[in-house]
């Protein structure tokens, strides 16, 4: 259970934001300092985590942990990134061109691995799970939708075709659907439950 | 190619190269390509906080005391605080205020958000296919159409009663009648279809960038032959 | 001679009890032959089947623990759970835990496992039998044993000591286990549960955690029945009588003949793991027959001899013969008799299991070796029970296994092996098979990207249909005039900007040509160094100005809600409502959905449509379907991706191809093996 101060402010800024909403557009004032509070806060927690971070790789260099080298790596190329753009600044174009030309090619080749990983994972995909009416449709539209992707079929420019493969194409739109509207009220509850303290951050 | 291209090819070839090491077993370079990665981005992305958020939003309206903006300001002042006060072992409990506050006005745009922009449209989006404008042209029933409406309900349904189903299965309640079990396959019929679609989406996606990778490697090697 | 009856088989015909070596039914004659199979032996000939069954029958109704049970005191070393059920119903009152055990077993399939479900299966069968002649006598002997065997098994696991072993490397509950598997090494056949060992060590009150031993106990008894080469039948006989006393005091001996087997067909687990926990004390609780008693040396020998019969018998399935009759004469000892030979056996120069544990460690020795250790009486024994004939048919009861008990076994043997151990050597043998086979589909998709994209580009026809959303995309922009402003959201991160850039490059280009203002916004840090390549994919002017919007969407609503308090963008884009459209470019369907539910309820003329990533598209579908999107460009066809030079479209559709192939093959491997397991089943 949270602490009584916290519960209070949670539910303060929750109603705030809640009234100024209903109450639009007159409550926007309210609404437009509350959300500027929210994300002021919210940048500053994230530099809070920046700094926990690399204080917790500080941490390992000087106690010489196991694999503190990467450690090495990681602050190194903080302090020389942070440097650089305090000394061009973050518009500069020869610092953004700098940081695209690191932070891309690993994303990218991190993206990669994902589908290097995914194909052999796809044939243990059956072996793990098993025969159920979940896996059985999943590897049918999974094909079907590989066998779309290849574009072989579109190509053949057959109007009977054409109009199957759009229905096919609309069918995940369903369970889509379903999901969102699934989670939708799955959220709603969590969002209820945080903003009353029973459930999320501030817990004592 | 100017030198500054040629500069970041090479950069982007090694580290593409250490990230494939990866695929042979090695977690060194890997290890270091990952850690590159992060270290860059964190300081990029406090580079960014503090120039675009913090000296706008915060430093700026406390420097100037005539600003109506000022006391206002001074709010996030105090969260921000408390919050910094999280990196030391004392201040732990402090950061429970700005992170409540946080989470209350998340948690409250959430629930507008989601009953303004996805159920409620969803939900009526659903029921608009019913309109007796849509099923009948003229006098004449639009089989396709109707067949269409009934088979998205019916298909929305049976999803939502396998996350039904879920939450019976976690509770220990799991005595259905047989004809509820069929609409739970149904359902997962459903579901099946959306992930292989999703599955096939993310591979494409992984594909697209495994062979954009591949491509800057050969024409990196190909400069030089 | 204990002759283990515990393993008895049903006729297929007529549903009666029959001995394991009996081919066909003593009752009805009909052939039981392909039910049977001798671990480690090939199958006899018909003649000598037939010849020897008659032996067998005669020897049985001669049996004098048959005709007088009065006086037997025979020691099966467990008797199945068929039996102990009987036994227990027959000759006292059901314990309580032994009826929650049966009514839980029961209700539990899944828990008990296909070997116990053959056994409730034979209970099944049985209770609708009547006991009568043969049979009946059979019944009243087992249930004497039983009885008898589990006073003394109660008295053996409390006597264990606890004393002799790393506790670092065996558990107490393993310990415990072991205990009370009696004379693992010697076991053929047994059952699962309802172990009658169990009868006196369970404890009073039954819980999940007791279950669960008991469970695996019977798997550790099954590892005992699957690692047990064949052995003679008097030297069954002779290693299911020697007291759990003898073992606790010199385990090791016993031991070494054993983890050879268990090492090469199990698993791999080093010497040193594998061998300390057969080195607890193991105890016998099953009864002693006084006439079965030894002393530990004559145990040793006919240890030894497993390792050389297991071999032989493959080459000689006649092996183990007339010992049976001679030693069913010997199944009448005297308790005294017993008690004096313990005594001997504990004056003998046996090594203390300390200096016995070091030779654990060390590979399994030789015969050779294993025999000179051994005192010279168990040597001089040896060569009489090399001579022994070997003939199948003649093997008592307990010496066989069914083929699929077996196979059971082995599979079941690996996991509990697994049990209280260190597994680091499986695992470390275990990962270069799943990692070869990772690597090799690996190498397989990117040397097929590889070879793909050397051959040259190969670009995908121009006119290839576009799905729904990306034409009314194209509509939406066809309709948009000069002078229209249009807001451009980039919310992406590094990874994806291959694909988005290569999509939403042409779509700016188009939207640019037809002179349309264009407004840049980010959302993500990221994309600030983002931009300047999709500007400069879609001709636009490098300066063309990027606004970060801290807070995503969150900025946007303060934005919309009162423009004057909020310092969004700089003052460039304040107003949302000056813009006929947005366009979404983003890699995160989340994102999309924020501003979808957060923006668009504020500003309710305005139009979102969206460019994103193949995976993505799903979840935007409903979003379009219900006109809260306009229209979105996915994937490789919507882009057009493929008909641009920098992309090999070729490339791509190698991939595809390539995971079409594989989740073809998981389908395939997948209903194989189910066929192969589904038959195994019928054969079963």
């Amino acid at each position: 259970m949270k602490r009584p101060l916290t519960l209070i402010v949670g539910l303060l800024s929750g109603l705030a934001v809640l009234v100024a909403m209903f109450v639009a557009p007159r409550g926007g004032s309210v609404l437009a300092v509350v959300l500027n509070w929210v994300i002021v806060v919210a940048s500053v927690a994230l530099l809070v985590a920046i700094a926990s971070l690399v204080l917790t790789h500080l941490r390992f260099i000087v106690k010489g942990r196991k694999g503190f080298l990467l450690s090495i790596v990681l602050v190194l190329s903080f302090i020389a990134t942070l440097a650089l753009g305090l000394l061009l600044g973050v518009d500069d174009p020869f610092f953004l061109g700098f940081v695209g030309a690191i932070i891309r090619p690993i994303e990218t080749a991190l993206l990669g691995l994902v589908a290097l990983v995914m194909m052999s994972a796809a044939m243990k995909i059956f072996r793990e799970r098993g025969w159920s009416v979940l896996t059985v449709s999943f590897g049918v539209s999974a094909i079907i939708f590989l066998i779309l992707g290849l574009g072989f079929l579109q190509n053949l420019k057959i109007p009977v075709l054409n109009e199957a493969i759009r229905f096919v194409e609309a069918l995940p739109m369903i369970g889509a659907r379903g999901l969102l509207i699934g989670i939708g009220i799955g959220l709603l509850m969590m969002a209820f439950r945080v903003l009353f303290g029973m459930e999320g951050s501030g817990n004592d | 190619m100017s030198p500054s291209e040629l500069f970041a090819l090479i950069i982007g070839v090694a580290l593409t190269v250490m990230i494939f090491s990866y695929i042979l077993g090695d977690r060194l370079f890997f290890g270091i390509a990952t850690h590159i990665l992060i270290g860059v981005s964190a300081a990029f992305l406090a580079l960014v906080v503090i120039q675009k958020v913090l000296l706008p939003y915060l430093i700026s309206p406390l420097a100037d005391h005539t600003n109506a903006g000022f006391l206002l300001t001074l709010v996030p002042l105090a969260l921000s605080i408390l919050l910094v006060l999280m990196l030391f072992r004392r201040g732990t409990q402090a950061g429970a205020i700005p992170l409540a506050f946080l989470g209350g006005a998340l948690a409250a745009l959430a629930i507008v958000g989601v009953t303004r922009g996805t159920l409620a449209p969803q939900i009526l989006s659903m029921i608009g296919r019913f309109e007796p404008g849509q099923l009948m042209h003229g006098a004449e029933p639009q089989w396709g159409v109707i067949l269409e409406a009934l088979m998205i309900l019916l298909g929305v349904i049976s999803v939502l009663f396998v996350f039904h189903h879920r939450g019976q299965l976690k509770a220990g309640n799991v005595d259905r009648p047989v004809f509820l079990e069929g609409v739970g396959s149904i359902g997962q019929i459903f579901i099946g279809i959306t992930f292989g679609a999703l599955f096939v989406g993310l591979f494409s996606s992984a594909l697209v960038a495994l062979i954009s990778s591949l491509s800057d490697i050969i024409r990196f090697i190909s400069l030089w032959f | 001679m204990t002759e283990d009856h515990s393993e008895l088989n049903l006729c297929p015909k007529c549903g009666m009890e029959n001995l394991p070596m009996a081919t066909r039914c003593v009752h009805c004659g009909a052939e039981m032959e392909s039910l049977f199979t001798i671990s480690g032996q090939a199958q006899r000939s018909d003649e000598e089947s037939e010849e020897s069954l008659s032996d067998i029958i005669e020897e049985i109704r001669n049996d004098p623990s048959l005709k007088t049970p009065a006086e037997v005191a025979p020691i099966p070393e467990i008797p199945p759970a068929d039996q102990i059920d009987e036994s227990v119903l027959n000759s006292q009152e059901l314990p309580d835990w032994l009826a929650k055990v049966r009514e839980r077993a029961q209700e539990e399939e899944d828990s008990i496992g296909d070997l116990a479900s053959g056994t409730i299966a034979m209970d099944a069968a049985r209770s609708e039998e009547a006991s009568t002649g043969v049979e009946g006598e059979f019944n009243a002997w087992i249930n004497r044993i039983r009885e008898k065997s589990q006073q003394e098994n109660s008295i053996r696991a409390r006597q264990l000591p606890t004393d002799s072993e790393d506790p670092g490397q065996v558990p107490d509950w393993l310990q415990r286990i072991r205990a009370l598997r009696p004379q693992s090494e010697e076991e053929i056949t047994h059952e699962v549960k309802t172990n009658p060992d169990y009868v006196d060590e369970m404890p009073p009150e039954w819980t999940d955690e007791t279950l669960e031993e008991l469970r695996r106990e019977a798997l550790a008894e099954d590892l005992e029945q699957a690692t047990e080469p064949l052995p003679p039948a008097s030297t069954i006989d002779e290693e299911e009588t020697f007291p759990s006393e003898h073992q606790t005091e010199e385990p090791g001996e016993l031991v070494e003949e054993e983890p050879e087997l268990i090492e090469e067909d199990f698993h791999n687990i080093p010497d040193e793991e594998e061998e300390i926990p057969e080195a607890i004390p193991e105890e016998d609780p099953a009864p002693l027959s006084e006439a079965e008693e030894e002393t530990p040396a004559d145990v040793v020998v006919e240890e030894t001899l497993e390792t050389e019969e297991i071999e032989a018998a493959e080459e000689e399935p006649d092996f183990q013969a007339e010992e049976v009759p001679e030693e069913a004469g010997q199944d009448l000892p005297q308790q005294d008799d017993v008690q004096s030979e313990e005594a001997e056996y504990k004056e003998a120069p046996v090594e203390p299991e300390t200096s016995e544990m070091p030779k654990q460690i060390e590979p399994v020795t030789s015969l050779a070796e294993e025999e000179s250790e051994l005192p010279p009486e168990e040597q001089d024994e040896e060569p009489e029970e090399a001579e022994q004939p070997t003939d199948s048919a003649a093997v008592p009861p307990d010496l066989l296994l069914l083929r699929d008990q077996q196979d059971r076994a082995s599979l079941l043997a690996s996991l509990i092996e697994e049990e209280g151990r260190v597994t680091a050597g499986k695992q470390a043998i275990r990962k270069p098979s799943g990692r070869a086979g990772r690597l090799a589909v690996t190498l397989l998709l990117l040397i097929g990207l590889i070879v793909s994209i050397l051959i040259g580009p190969a670009a995908m026809p121009a006119d290839t249909p576009k799905s729904m959303p990306a034409l009314a995309l194209s509509d939406q922009i066809q309709t948009l005039a000069e002078n229209d402003q249009v807001l451009v959201v980039l919310d992406y991160q590094a990874a994806a900007s291959r694909e988005l850039e290569a999509l939403a490059a042409p779509l700016l280009a188009q939207l640019h040509s037809q002179g349309t203002q264009l407004e840049f916004l980010t959302t993500q840090p990221s994309g600030l160094f983002l931009a300047q390549s999709l500007l400069a994919q879609a001709g636009l002017p490098e300066d063309t100005r990027v606004d970060y919007l801290p807070g995503s969407y969150l900025g946007m609503i303060s934005s919309a809600a009162n423009s004057t308090i909020s310092p969004v963008g700089d003052g460039v884009v304040k107003n949302l409502h000056s813009f006929q459209l947005v366009l979404l470019v983003s890699d995160s369907s989340d994102n999309v959905r924020g501003w979808l539910e957060q923006i668009a309820p504020w500003i309710e003329p305005l139009n979102f449509a969206a460019v994103t990533t193949q995976m993505e598209a799903p979840v935007l579908l409903p979003y379009f379907d219900s006109g809260q999107l306009v229209g979105y460009a996915a994937g490789i066809a919507d882009g057009n991706l493929g008909s641009q030079v920098a992309f090999s479209y070729r490339a791509y559709r190698v991939g595809l191809l390539l995971m079409l192939v594989m989740l073809l093959l998981g389908m395939i491997s997948k209903g194989e093996a189910d066929a192969i397991r589904r038959e195994e089943e019928r054969v079963e």
